[in-house]
């Protein structure tokens, strides 16, 4: 299927040679490269180098698979981040409503999920960009940090790469408490602990240029995070009013209530745990409009992830590289779909009773 | 059965507010036609082309003769603002009208009447799912295709794919859930034929799911038309996007960015896809889906 999309690119990936070459040798080299081969041919070759691990076939390439495999941790850096900071955010407006009004319309809150939805990610990028710079700034110049973000490429990638993504995944543990925090909604003890030992990982395992680096690489991905985590906010709000509407007109809610439990508790024990996998099984059906959000976002703030080099890719008229990276997120897509899966199969009881049954 | 939808949708606060930003969205279209035509000098007033001679520079801020300042290539805002509805306008209703008409074609006689052909038409649209809209439309909005991606064009294929991916996966498992329910069983023992229970029984149930869904995905369509838009990918239009990317471009090189010149392309764009998803989460709660 994405092979197919990918023939709708104009061109092919000799086409951006048209500049540097006369029709009759681009022709000749179009035959040589089996560039004019019939289209199932074509196909077959490139599963056959993808299975051999080259997944930017095809003779000429512009981009490598190293460059293009080199987008995923980037992507991950911005996606994970966003999601834990969404899914939590997105929970508030829910948590601050009476259970006897859940049942009811929630027009404040669905307007305002829309609003955020609705948001062009260029106006949040115009808006919150030079913001969270100067924040940034700010206190690179209090806590006299000195560096810049370049100096990554000093450092082997993937060690790296690794320790950022906790790094990332502790940032937005600690930025999910501060807001529930300032919310009243709890004190956040589990995911200040999480965030407390990622990051106590980090400062063990990592010396402090490379920590430092991380703090500079932080500041361009808080940017793409921000952005991607106001339009995820918008979606997940929409989903948990539903949900948590249809979960509230349950009997059982109904029956705690009655008995006469907290607000809290019911909140705890009946709504959240419940919503968890009909929330897990939207955002797996949604998935492939996030991955298109990250394409838009990337675009627009530069961030070097898969979205980012998708669109240079089409609009480079780079067939191949743009082919690995629609195959790369279709991996993506099928694993985070699997996993949400696989995750309910395991927890959830109601469907390990049907299957054993 | 429309007319149903219509009238029951209005009844809640969903419904009002979503037909209520789409009310105002096609009078501001509308009056652009009119006001330019009767009122306003193409010279000046044109949203692609027209430039004000008589105040320099440009950008100007909101004054009597320019109700939204102008932007910094001297085009009045207010103009360029009611245009650019009248793309997104026609995207969604060729959008929702295409998702719509090839779900309820596909959905309600598939599964029902050819449940072989149905197993391969769920696995393509599985695969179609997989495929994100808007990264099509970034694909054919690069090349030779530029300037035959009208707006009306990326309606149709958002509707496609929209109407054969989701919406046909959701119109068949509720057909399935159907098939076996003692009013259809009725139906036949009375002696109405499949071809008869399929249009009179099943496509009135399935109509509401349709129309819930192809709104949130029009939606979407708008948002990744501006995107393109945005990025010069759907050729000279007047459209919010473009007005978007003038004013922070050029902006920054002629006088700065201007927050009038900024909010109502941002406000433009709320308003039409809120008022499609507004909509379709009224149809939703009317019609107790819970999707």
């Amino acid at each position: 299927m994405f092979y197919g999309i990918n023939i709708l690119i104009p061109g092919d990936f000799l086409t951006p040679l048209r500049l540097v070459m006369s029709k009759e040798e681009l022709d000749a080299l179009r035959d040589t490269l089996g560039a004019n081969d019939p289209l199932i041919q074509q196909y077959y070759r490139w599963i056959q180098s993808v299975f051999s691990g080259e997944i930017t076939p095809g003779g000429f390439r512009q981009r490598s698979s190293k460059t293009v495999l080199d987008t995923v941790l980037p992507t991950l850096h911005v996606l994970l981040p966003s999601f834990v900071i969404s899914i939590y955010l997105s929970r508030i407006p829910v948590l601050k409503t009476k259970v006897k009004r859940l049942g009811k319309e929630k027009i404040f809150s669905d307007v305002f999920g829309i609003l955020l939805i609705s948001l062009f990610p260029p106006i949040i990028y115009f808006f919150i960009g030079e913001r969270l710079e100067s924040l940034f700034r700010s206190l690179f110049n209090q806590f006299e940090i000195t560096g810049t973000s370049s100096e990554i490429l000093l450092f082997s990638e993937l060690r790296i790469g690794f320790g950022y993504l906790l790094f990332a995944i502790a940032c937005s543990f600690i930025i999910v408490s501060f807001f529930e925090l300032l919310a009243l909604i709890n004190i956040p003890k589990q995911k200040l602990l999480i965030a407390g030992l990622l990051l106590l990982i980090i400062f063990l395992f990592f010396d402090t240029k490379e920590v430092v680096t991380m703090l500079f690489y932080s500041k361009n991905a808080f940017i793409t995070i921000g952005i991607l985590t106001v339009l995820l906010i918008g979606e997940f709000i929409l989903f948990n009013n539903i949900i948590v509407q249809n979960i509230s007109k349950e009997d059982h809610i109904m029956t705690a209530s009655a008995i006469g439990f907290s607000n809290q508790k019911i909140f705890k024990d009946h709504i959240i745990r419940n919503s968890f996998f009909p929330f897990a099984t939207r955002i797996a059906i949604n998935l492939p409009y996030t991955i298109a959000s990250l394409v838009i976002v990337e675009s627009t703030t530069g961030w070097g992830g898969m979205g980012s080099m998708l669109y240079q890719a089409i609009m480079s008229q780079d067939s191949n590289a743009a082919m690995a990276i629609l195959f790369l997120l279709a991996i993506l897509t099928a694993t985070l779909r699997l996993g949400i899966n696989f995750s309910q199969i395991v927890f959830n009881p109601q469907l390990r009773g049907t299957r054993n049954v | 059965m429309f007319k149903l939808i219509l009238r029951s949708t209005y009844k809640t606060y969903h419904g009002k507010l979503g037909y209520f930003f789409l009310l105002l969205l096609m009078t501001g279209s509308i009056a652009h036609v009119f006001l330019l035509k009767t009122i306003w000098p193409v010279n000046i007033y044109d949203p692609i082309i027209g430039f004000d001679l008589s105040v320099f520079p440009h950008p100007v801020t909101p004054s009597g003769s320019h109700l939204l300042g102008t932007d910094p290539l001297g085009r009045d805002v207010l103009s360029m603002f009611l245009a650019g509805s009248e793309p997104l306008i026609k995207l969604s209703i060729v959008s929702f009208i295409t998702g719509l008409v090839s779900s309820l074609l596909v959905g309600t006689f598939v599964p029902f009447l050819f449940r072989r052909f149905d197993l391969v038409l769920r696995e393509f649209s599985s695969g179609l799912v997989l495929i994100s809209p808007p990264i099509v439309l970034l694909i054919l909005g690069t090349g030779d295709f530029l300037e035959k991606l009208s707006p009306e064009t990326v309606g149709f294929i958002y509707g496609l794919l929209g109407g054969l991916g989701v919406c046909y996966l959701v119109i068949s498992t509720r057909v399935k859930e159907l098939i076996n329910s003692e009013f259809l069983n009725a139906s036949r023992v009375i002696g109405a034929s499949e071809l008869q229970i399929a249009l009179r029984h099943i496509l009135p149930l399935i109509i509401p799911y349709s129309v819930a869904l192809m709104l949130s995905v029009t939606t979407s369509g708008i948002v990744a038309y501006g995107f393109a838009s945005f990025f010069g990918q759907v050729g000279w239009t007047p459209n919010w996007g473009m007005m978007i990317y003038d004013a922070i471009t050029y902006g920054s090189y002629l006088g700065g960015t201007n927050l009038w010149n900024l909010l109502p392309p941002t406000f433009g764009f709320i308003f039409c896809s809120s008022s499609f998803y507004l909509i379709s989460i009224s149809v939703k709660k009317q019609f107790g889906i819970s999707l």
